[in-house]
């Protein structure tokens, strides 16, 4: 059941706005003024929709757009402005602050409904990618920790085991799949012949005519 | 308060029926609805009379669109359209027409009221 965020110093509207989200499947989180609007979007988990009335004591509508664009937290959050303003430059104003939508009042209460299920999905949507912006950014993290798992020599090709053995590829691969024979014979191959001991990054062996430790091995 | 004759005839006219169709068939918010308005209305008209006696544009601008919109839910007509003109008037600095204006919406909304508490009951 998703939340909704209303803003609105009318008692009235406020009282009916209540009752149509409740009857529609939504739940309300009503407040009088724009102070009190600010307050409920800084808490966890905010309301995904908000309707937000532009005429409010202190902190008014087009402020309150201004601060749910400039809150990345509040980045799903899908706002209808709602105004008595009908010029078209206020329309614009609405939407330029901010807004998602505008609805001048008063309004058809089924305009609203349809309004709410189109900021719905939209809202939803947002939200899904956010958590999938979130499980791709977690996704790469672990891929550049994973890298840093294999660091091959540039010049000689062989791949440092984790326990920090340089190793033929061969031999590596043999060794992921019977552990322990393969990781024998790598502890002597790299003993005896990589005197490069711990490279920072993935694939990086300085050349051979480089002051810095190197393979020395081809 | 206007006499009844120079009330718009959508105000004496206005039924709680058709603010129930508004809502969508529900009597009962209707009636909610019309029990909060009778409670607010009078604190809004003395912010809109004090306003206008400290000839305080900016004050009367915003109480009159305040009232504008909680009218607004009830009826298109009538006080709605004086609220607006009072707020439009404050707007652009016309104060002499304010009076006028505020006595003829004090009027308009009396006769409202009046209507809803015969037709609801309440007080």
């Amino acid at each position: 059941m998703m939340r909704v965020l209303v803003a609105d110093d009318d008692p009235v509207l406020r009282h009916a706005l209540t009752s149509h989200l409740q009857s529609w499947g939504y739940t309300s989180a009503v407040v009088m003024d724009g102070g009190a609007a600010l307050n409920a979007l800084q808490q966890p988990d905010p309301p995904l929709l908000a309707i937000i009335d532009w005429n409010m004591p202190g902190v008014d509508g087009t402020d309150l757009c201004r601060y749910i664009r400039a809150t990345p937290a509040l980045a799903a959050t899908y706002v209808i402005l709602l105004t008595g303003n009908q010029d078209r430059s206020d329309v614009v104003a609405g939407l330029e602050s901010g807004a998602d939508d505008y609805i001048i009042k008063p309004f058809s209460w089924e305009e609203l409904r349809a309004r709410l299920r189109i900021g719905s999905r939209i809202a939803g949507l947002q939200q899904a990618l956010a958590a999938r912006v979130d499980e791709l950014q977690h996704a790469l993290g672990n891929v550049k920790r994973l890298s840093g798992l294999l660091p091959i020599c540039a010049y000689c090709k062989k791949i440092r085991n984790s326990e920090d053995y340089w190793m033929q590829v061969e031999q590596y691969l043999a060794n992921t799949r019977t552990p322990s024979s393969a990781m024998a014979s790598a502890r002597s191959a790299c003993t005896r012949n990589c005197l490069y001991t711990r490279p920072s990054k993935i694939a990086v062996c300085p050349i051979p005519n480089s002051s810095s430790p190197r393979c020395a091995t081809s | 308060m206007l006499p009844s004759a120079t009330v718009p005839d959508r105000v004496n006219n206005w039924t709680s029926a058709d603010l129930a169709e508004r809502l969508g068939g529900n009597r009962t918010l209707a009636h909610e609805l019309i029990a909060i308005f009778l409670l607010e209305y009078p604190s809004l008209l003395q912010s809109i009379r004090a306003s206008a006696d400290r000839q305080d544009r900016e004050a009367i601008s915003r109480s009159a669109h305040a009232m504008k919109g909680t009218l607004a839910n009830f009826i298109d007509s009538g006080p709605t359209v004086t609220a607006r003109a009072l707020e439009r008037a404050a707007a652009d600095a016309r104060l002499a027409d304010v009076p006028a204006l505020v006595e003829q919406l004090e009027g308009e909304i009396q006769a409202l009221a009046a209507v809803m508490r015969r037709q609801t009951g309440a007080r």
